[in-house]
């Protein structure tokens, strides 16, 4: 897994959980306690055993931790913010999460992102299937899009089951938009 | 297909940065984005510049005529200066022309000081990917940053640590060793004394009171040399309960005799527990302007000599 996967999952439970949570699951995980320092890959097991074993210590399911993670994400605002690029709405969006992984790839290249479609039977109703197997990531961005259905203000029930997501946006103007300009620079509080 | 009509509306939305002019220079049409960097002006020269390919101020004349011919130009915003637009048009008949303009380089400024946001750019305008791109690469530049800064401090600290003695924090070997040849080099200019340390009878001391007691005498020991040499002077752990140390001065020899005996008075005050007696230690010294130590080795030779001198002629002592 690309350095900055694991990475993200240390920065999330050492910020929502504490250090010494992050502690007891690196010296369980055999990662050095100080965490992923370059963008080096390193074996999926390695990523995969730190899922499980904070899952565990927290009394979640992996699946579960996956979610909050992505939650986290569309919560740290430059993520925030390269997110709000995609579109205008929620729906515009959702419509263009399959330029994701090209869009990953323009800044981190060898970050490879698995594929996924995404399709759409009716107005507000979408869903994403993963290409291959990566129920992983699929859970994460059910968490991401949980949080991002928040940050344009929109109503929105959202499934997610081994290699799909089922997303209903119910009302799309539910409550406020949180604002998103450009610049970065207007935005300083 | 000459007669093709296009509404006026229909053009501002479908390019938001046009922009139709008269050989006057009155703009009659203008994009939908264009227009909020326009605000009233009626007159291109009220807001613009012109400008050609190499920045040079042209006038309104020059520009209506040069338009066409894959040519490209430049209006340069006259109340904002981090603003310029580019672009290229051509002449829809005698009397007017159409511009397409863009913000190159200045679409962050742009962006900033006009308010914009993504539906004021057409969907095949890349200026989202580039404003996503600017903003993704900044976090990613951040964020290797963070890992370079902790790469140089680990990179650091595993070099203090390389040539640390653990027990007492002065040099090891191998700091003393890079300290003694930069010394050696330089001792005609900066005459030093090489010192070498030895404890006495230091093997009954770990053998009667364990080697905790021993590991604490060595620590007060390094404590008394650091605290008798000056800030410049280095002092090191070589093994066991043998030290090394330079001393720089004008007078190596008669400055680093009176610093040992110093040193000498100190140790004594070192215990290793209840009942242990006084600890000794005895010293040699080698000069750096001795005439026959040509080569590093040799000095620490003359050292060591020394220092068996002193060990012979009673313990406790310093030899020169």
């Amino acid at each position: 897994m690309h350095g900055l996967v694991n990475r993200c999952i240390e920065v999330f439970l050492r910020s929502t959980y504490g250090n010494a949570l992050w502690q007891e699951v690196a010296a369980e995980t055999d990662v050095h306690p100080d965490g992923f320092l370059t963008w080096g890959n390193s074996p999926d097991g390695v990523t995969r055993s730190i899922v499980i074993a904070s899952a565990r210590r927290l009394d979640k399911s992996a699946g579960e931790l996956l979610e909050d993670v992505g939650a986290w994400l569309s919560r740290q605002e430059q993520i925030r913010r390269l997110l709000r690029f995609g579109g205008a709405s929620f729906e515009e969006f959702v419509e263009s999460l399959r330029e994701l992984p090209g869009r990953v790839k323009l800044v981190i290249p060898d970050l490879e992102l698995p594929g996924f479609a995404v399709l759409s039977d009716a107005r507000g109703r979408y869903r994403i299937i993963a290409e291959s197997h990566q129920s992983g990531l699929m859970r994460v961005m059910a968490g991401m899009l949980r949080g991002m259905a928040d940050d344009y203000g929109s109503l929105v029930i959202i499934s997610v089951a081994r290699d799909r997501i089922e997303i209903d946006v119910v009302l799309p103007d539910y409550s406020g938009r949180r604002r998103f300009e450009l610049s970065p620079m207007q935005v300083r509080p | 297909m000459k007669d093709a009509v296009i509404d006026i509306r229909d053009l501002a939305a479908l390019m938001p940065m046009h922009l139709m002019l008269d050989r006057a220079g009155v703009m009659v049409s203008r994009g939908r984005t264009l227009a909020k960097l326009l605000r009233g002006a009626v007159r291109l020269e009220d807001v613009f510049i012109p400008a050609d390919n190499l920045g040079h101020r042209i006038s309104f004349k020059d520009l209506f005529s040069h338009l066409g011919c894959g040519r490209r130009i430049f209006l340069q915003m006259r109340h904002h200066g981090d603003v310029s637009l580019r672009g290229h048009g051509v002449h829809v008949s005698p009397e007017r022309a159409m511009l397409n303009l863009g913000f190159g380089i200045c679409l962050s400024s742009a962006v900033q000081r006009f308010g914009l946001n993504d539906s004021d750019f057409p969907p095949s305008d890349l200026a989202m990917e580039f404003l996503f791109l600017h903003e993704a690469n900044r976090a990613a530049l951040l964020e290797l940053s963070r890992v370079n800064i902790g790469l140089e401090e680990a990179r650091e600290s595993a070099q203090v640590l390389s040539i640390t003695d653990p027990l007492t924090g002065l040099l090891n070997r191998r700091g003393f060793d890079i300290a003694f040849s930069r010394a050696f080099d330089q001792r005609d200019k900066r005459p030093f004394a090489l010192v070498h340390l030895d404890l006495d009878h230091f093997k009954n001391i770990n053998d009667e009171f364990g080697h905790a007691a021993g590991d604490r005498v060595l620590v007060g020991v390094a404590s008394a040399l650091a605290s008798e040499v000056r800030s410049g002077d280095r002092v090191c752990r070589a093994g066991g309960d043998e030290f090394l140390a330079l001393i720089f001065a004008d007078w190596p020899a008669a400055d680093s005799l009176n610093i040992c005996k110093r040193i000498i008075g100190r140790i004594g005050s070192v215990e290793a527990g209840p009942g242990s007696g006084r600890i000794s230690a005895s010293i040699g010294i080698a000069v750096s302007d001795s005439k026959p130590a040509v080569l590093p080795h040799q000095l620490f030779e003359l050292a060591d000599a020394a220092l068996y001198r002193a060990k012979i002629s009673g313990r406790g002592r310093v030899a020169l």
